[in-house]
């Protein structure tokens, strides 16, 4: 370990944090960034060319969609990261580009990055509180919508805390819940992080209304647990009676707990398309976005904290149903136009609309092109004249269609192939109305690269006090310090410190003896951090910065008394840096 | 030698809380705002981690209607689960020693993240004798699995336990678990 006698007084400390403090109240309390309430609505696998193509399909090339007409746009980063890896900046990083609901969902709402299944922990295990559970500490109203499970990813990234996603429920498995390269052991199934998420969500307490689907995830207990914090359950786990949109309407205040689905919630063009099943009678998500605005915004003094999914432009897409997934779309961006307008109104709201991945390469290709897995070669890549395009792999024929793989657009001509890539095709707004949709006339062509995520940023718009911050490229773990920023949160210290059940030893500098101050780890907070070592060093930040990636651990501060250290310590939690303070004899 | 006492390490605490700690710690009470309310909020737990009341589970998920049913002898059928309407059972078979068929998810197209299929196996009066458990090995989670390539259909085959070989008469099947990405 690099030791580095700084022979920094106390009181000089002290000054100096006094200054730094200083600054950083006046920054935090800037009216234009302050929010009473936050609506953030996130279409679950919706990338740039998702909200393209919904544009040109429903308002036509030139038009805008309700989310595109929000003032601020802006990109995300979605990768995740490995287990048990670092934070990003730390010596034991080790990224994951591609990027599931659980981690995104735990970056945004927890504010670090996680590894693939995890929901409200970080990469190493241990419970990060969420954007929700410290609203509802600070005594906001608190909802959470989506069209899927309530228990999946997205909404229980903000009610939950898991080793594995797959932990929902209604019963506990141990291949579902531990996960042995995080723990080593088995936990204790009272832990938390392996308790069904249905069973945390039922007696947590974390939101206030919950709407979405997943009610087979839920029992009688869930239901007599629900009750008993006071919420009104609409429909009924214990008889696994769905709630209804007659239901919703009657619901008045306080909290309410609706699953309207046993599972998912109806895909909107089935429901289009089937008017009289029982799916058609569901309520939309611009529906249950209403009623939760309305439930939230009533009597909130406090303001409130909403989170919105449309959770099926995700699951459409794993599909590579165009049809869906463009109508998800519209849906998702009708309850943007809901959260809009209230905003507007309301004139002291954050709504940011966002996603938490791309899903399977959706893309756009000119009318009458094809895409690689139409043709019998990849594109030309060879130039004899010209070395520069001469990588390999070199290709001396160009690809040209493959009537196999190719037999017409998936939605008309070629529907019957099974080994048809051609594109779905689909009038757009701007097209006459004698075009169809399958047709080769039909000007919006669309095609996937995969069943799957991809790596792809994803776009963000936002409106509101606070909005500013979400210009340009932002990380997706900077949203929850975005957020917390706006309605003004404290964080707050992780609930379980370890990942195994062993006990972590606490201890408070006390008076008379020396300490030693040991930085360990960079935590979530990287800039803050070395703000922090400014302020209390004389090193430079490219020093420090050298220090963080290369030389930890690091006594930042040794033989330096109780007062000292426990004002370092104090600096050290607020940034999220881990650290060791070790007394001298 | 330097004794060591490791302090709680503490992730996350809000900048502005603490630097609001700080601040008033120096320069006094000033008439300024406070930042989130104060510290009082700051210092109570708000990630919910204990569930009085809540049974803990012991073991593996088991389904009630597994002890119900009596098949008679030389059938198999399907035992009532949470999650029925969201799967097809194909080509479901017990020849005395092993139950097979296979699971269509039919309400979700995306990767099977856990599926677990529950056999109980019955004597020839119909009375549970033994049960075996199918559980899918998803690697979700563990590598870049959101790239795998989704699969809707799960074959399973469930031995009977070794203990009550040559006794079954009769199996039932049914899923406990189930989650798809």
């Amino acid at each position: 370990m690099q030791r580095k006698k700084l022979g920094l007084a106390a009181a000089t400390l002290v000054l100096v944090v006094a200054s730094s403090a200083l600054v950083a109240v006046g920054a935090a309390t800037a009216d234009n960034e302050k929010a009473k309430n936050v609506i953030y609505l996130l279409g679950d696998g919706m990338g740039q060319t998702h909200v393209d193509a919904a544009r040109q399909r429903f308002v036509g090339a030139a038009g805008t969609l309700a989310m595109e007409s929000l003032p601020v746009h802006g990109t995300v980063r979605t990768y995740a990261v490995e287990k048990n890896s670092g934070q990003p900046g730390e010596a034991d990083f080790v990224p994951n580009l591609v990027t599931d609901s659980a981690s995104a969902a735990t970056a945004w709402a927890s504010g670090v990055k996680s590894y693939n299944a995890a929901l409200g922990i970080d990469a190493k295990g241990n419970v990060t509180p969420t954007v929700m559970e410290l609203a509802k500490n600070q005594g906001l109203r608190t909802g959470n919508v989506s069209t899927s499970e309530v228990t999946d990813a997205t909404p229980a990234g903000q009610m939950s805390h898991a080793l594995a996603r797959g932990c929902q429920g209604p019963l506990y498995s141990a291949s579902s819940c531990q996960d042995l390269q995080i723990t080593g052991t088995a936990l204790p199934t009272t832990d938390v992080r392996v308790t069904p998420i249905a069973d945390q969500i039922a007696r947590n307490g974390t939101a206030d209304v919950i709407f979405g689907g997943g009610l087979s995830r839920f029992d009688a207990d869930d239901e007599t647990a629900l009750k008993a914090q006071g919420y009104a359950v609409l429909g009924s786990p214990a008889t696994q009676t769905v709630a209804t949109e007659a239901d919703l309407a009657a619901s008045a205040s306080g909290k309410v707990f609706a699953l309207f689905n046993k599972g998912n919630l109806t895909v909107e063009k089935s429901k289009q398309d089937n008017p009289g099943s029982a799916g058609a009678l569901e309520p939309t998500l611009a529906e249950m976005t209403t009623k939760a605005i309305a439930l939230l915004a009533e009597g909130g003094k406090k303001g409130f904290y909403l989170q919105v999914e449309g959770a099926l432009i995700d699951k459409r897409s794993h599909a590579n149903d165009a049809a869906q997934t463009l109508e998800e779309i519209k849906a998702f961006d009708d309850a943007v136009a809901v959260a809009k307008a209230f905003a507007e109104k309301d004139g002291n709201t954050l709504v940011i609309v966002t996603a938490d991945h791309e899903c399977a390469g959706f893309n756009i290709i000119g009318k009458g092109s094809y895409a690689n897995a139409e043709a019998v070669a990849p594109p030309v890549n060879v130039d004899s004249g010209n070395i520069a395009n001469n990588s390999t792999p070199s290709r001396p024929k160009n690809g040209a269609l493959d009537p196999a793989r190719s037999s017409g657009a998936v939605n008309g001509a070629g529907s019957a192939s099974a080994t048809n890539f051609a594109p779905a095709t689909f009038r757009t707004a701007d097209d006459p109305d004698s075009v169809i949709d399958g047709s080769p006339q039909a000007s919006l062509w669309l095609t996937y690269l995969s069943g799957n995520h991809t790596g792809a940023d994803v776009p963000i718009f936002s409106y509101g006090a606070g909005s500013a911050k979400l210009n340009g490229t932002i990380d997706n773990t900077d949203l929850f310090d975005i957020v917390t920023g706006a309605l003004r949160l404290p964080t707050q210290p992780t609930a379980t410190a370890t990942p195994t059940a062993t006990p972590t030893a606490t201890a408070t500098p006390t008076a008379g003896t020396k300490y030693d101050v040991v930085v360990t780890a960079i935590g979530p907070r990287r800039s803050q951090l070395v703000d922090v070592i400014k302020s209390i060093t004389n090193l430079t930040e490219k020093e420090i910065s050298e220090i963080l990636s290369k030389k930890l651990p690091y006594v930042l501060l040794d033989d330096v008394s109780q007062p000292t250290a426990e004002n370092t310590k104090r600096l050290l939690e607020a940034v999220g840096a881990t650290f060791e303070i070790t007394s001298q004899p | 030698m330097m004794s060591s006492i490791r302090i709680a390490v503490v992730a996350g605490v809000s900048a502005v809380a603490a630097i609001a700690v700080v601040a008033a710690l120096v320069v006094g009470f000033s008439n300024g705002p406070t930042p989130g309310g104060g510290a009082a909020g700051a210092a109570a737990p708000v990630a919910k981690t204990e569930f009085p009341g809540l049974t803990a589970p012991t073991g593996d998920p088991q389904l009630l209607s597994i002890a119900r049913l009596a098949p008679d002898a030389g059938t198999v059928q399907l035992a009532e689960g949470p999650f029925d309407d969201r799967f097809e059972v194909n080509d479901l078979a017990f020849d005395g020693a092993t139950v097979s068929g296979s699971i269509l998810v039919t309400s979700d197209v995306s990767e099977v993240i856990n599926l677990e299929v529950l056999a109980g196996f019955y004597d020839s009066a119909g009375a549970l004798i033994g049960e075996g458990r199918f559980v899918l090995e998803s690697e979700h989670g563990t590598t870049d699995d959101a790239s795998k390539i989704p699969d809707e259909t799960v074959a399973f085959r469930i031995d009977v336990p070794a203990a009550i070989a040559g006794q079954a008469s009769s199996a039932a099947v049914g899923v406990p678990v189930l989650v798809n990405e």
